[in-house]
């Protein structure tokens, strides 16, 4: 039971749905269990190879980096420019960035710890952050369903915003992305 | 007597000078530009500056027998062309020759809409003019409309001096960053309107439903849901069950307005595929000045989206109920 929650949890956090307090939680949890850090690691890479068909390997270091720079880093107090985007829940923007800094990195040391568990390739034999083409991942099928389930369901949603801002106005018609593809009201079609 | 008839002069002189020098008021501007809107012909090139994307189209606006045109010809791909013919609008792709036609009676320009009777605003907006400027080289006046909560967006026009026709709009957040903006960068005025033209049906944005016989048959209380809060000045003004997608399932679509500001409400039955709540959290999700936000009603999605702030759609989203089926 614990189990599938962590493993939504995790799959929400890649989405970046997962709230600020959950993220908090989650990432402390995946410090300590070494199974869960694994699967976030499948998980990742299954997301990423999905979405962009690449995968990219990082320097060991380079978390660590992120890290000590996001340590040094000044506050800055200017203006935001758009504050009610800005907030994440509630919080502190700085603070909200600052943490999915860390998501981040935490996010690119767990795949090199992942990788670094499996049988795979040895390190050498990676390329560094450029046109890898990710070997298709050793893993139940099952997992790969769920999340190109996931990806899927928002091509709809797309379309259906879409259709939704053409019926709210005519706006749509004059914005400079006016590539879209209505499917309501097409009236004819080959007009000479 | 030298010294009364002295006094009377001044006064006289006083109250003339007095009369002409009364400003115009916001509101006489807007009432102005409106009319000025309804019964002028003219044309110019228009561009709209959206989700920071830029559109360049030429604008042409005809007035006559009571009856306005408007149209919008594209200057750059995908090339377009828009009419807008009373409560029709048909937008037609020149490359693909697809035709697209919708019936908006609740809508009046691609410009800028402004409501006809402005006092029914005065719950909602100050209106005040700030400044004058000039607009592809023809003096305006700024006239911003300030909302009084934090429901709506701020909005400048500028207006022309001379024809009071709207040169620019911009809409802006609370913050003050624009987040939208139309403007003519050469306009010509091919017939003014003039100060004896017949009185017209009123065409602003009229806080009543209005169109076709099918429209009219179709009333908010024939939603499956009903509004229970929205913010002051919001009326619902135009319904319509129809089909919005692929599909042939009905979506119900109900229009919120405040005059300026508008938002629509859709609620439309759950698809097998469509993700469940848990996939679909309660979100925001935000287009330029457009926000919505989308949750479940029992067995239905329902989606408040509308060019107002984030703030607005979830107040009226929280506060819409399925309609009790009549006993």
């Amino acid at each position: 039971m614990h189990d599938d929650v962590d493993t939504q949890k995790i799959s929400r956090l890649i989405d970046a749905d997962l709230s600020y307090d959950e993220t908090l939680a989650l990432l402390k949890k995946l410090q300590s269990d070494v199974n869960l850090k694994a699967k976030m690691c499948r998980y990742q890479a299954i997301s990423q190879t999905l979405k962009t068909d690449e995968y990219y390997q990082v320097k060991p270091d380079f978390s660590d980096k992120v890290f000590q720079k996001i340590q040094h880093e000044p506050v800055y107090f200017l203006p935001q420019l758009k504050p009610q985007t800005a907030q994440f829940n509630g919080r502190n923007p700085q603070h909200t960035k600052k943490m999915f800094a860390v998501a981040a990195s935490t996010l690119a040391a767990v795949v090199l710890v992942g990788q670094s568990l499996h049988d795979g390739p040895s390190v050498e034999k990676y390329q560094t952050l450029a046109e890898f083409k990710a070997p298709t991942p050793q893993l139940p099928t099952t997992v790969a369903k769920v999340e190109k389930a996931r990806q899927n369901k928002h091509q709809p949603l797309n379309a259906q915003f879409n259709d939704y801002l053409q019926a709210h106005n005519s706006s749509v018609y004059t914005n400079g992305e006016a590539n879209f593809q209505p499917y309501a009201t097409v009236t004819s079609y080959g007009q000479r | 007597m030298i010294q009364i008839i002295f006094v009377i002069l001044l006064a006289t002189v006083g109250v003339a000078y007095s009369g002409e020098s009364t400003p115009i008021t916001a509101k006489q501007i807007l009432q102005k530009m409106v009319r000025a809107m309804e019964l002028s012909d003219y044309q110019g090139t228009v561009i709209f500056l959206k989700n920071d994307k830029l559109e360049a189209m030429k604008y042409f606006h005809t007035s006559s027998n009571n009856k306005e045109e408007e149209r919008l010809v594209s200057l750059n791909s995908p090339m377009r062309e828009i009419i807008r013919n009373s409560d029709e609008v048909t937008c037609l792709f020149k490359l693909t020759q697809q035709v697209i036609v919708d019936h908006r009676p609740y809508e009046h320009s691609f410009i800028v809409d402004v409501p006809k009777n402005l006092d029914e605003l005065d719950a909602s907006y100050e209106f005040e003019v700030v400044g004058e400027e000039d607009v592809a080289m023809i003096p305006t006046y700024v006239v911003a409309i300030q909302p009084k909560d934090e429901f709506r967006y701020i909005r400048k026009i500028w207006v022309s001096k001379g024809q009071f026709l709207p040169m620019k709009a911009e809409v802006y957040n609370i913050s003050g960053v624009v987040l939208e903006q139309v403007a003519f960068t050469e306009i010509q005025v091919k017939k003014q309107a003039t100060a004896t033209a017949p009185s017209q049906q009123p065409i602003g944005v009229s806080l009543s439903a209005q169109g076709s016989d099918e429209a009219k048959n179709q009333t908010p209380s024939q939603a499956g849901f009903e509004v229970t809060a929205m913010p002051r000045g919001f009326k619902q003004i135009f319904f319509a069950r129809k089909p919005l997608h692929k599909s042939e399932q009905p979506v119900d679509h109900l229009l919120l307005s405040d005059g300026f500001a508008s938002v629509s409400v859709y609620m439309e039955t759950k698809k097998v595929d469509m993700p469940s709540n848990s996939d679909l959290p309660e979100v925001i999700h935000s287009v330029g000045a457009v926000n919505s936000i989308s949750r479940e009603l029992a067995n239905s999605q329902l989606t408040v989206l509308g060019e107002v702030p984030a703030t607005t759609v979830k107040f009226i989203a929280a506060g819409i109920k399925l309609r009790s089926p009549a006993p």
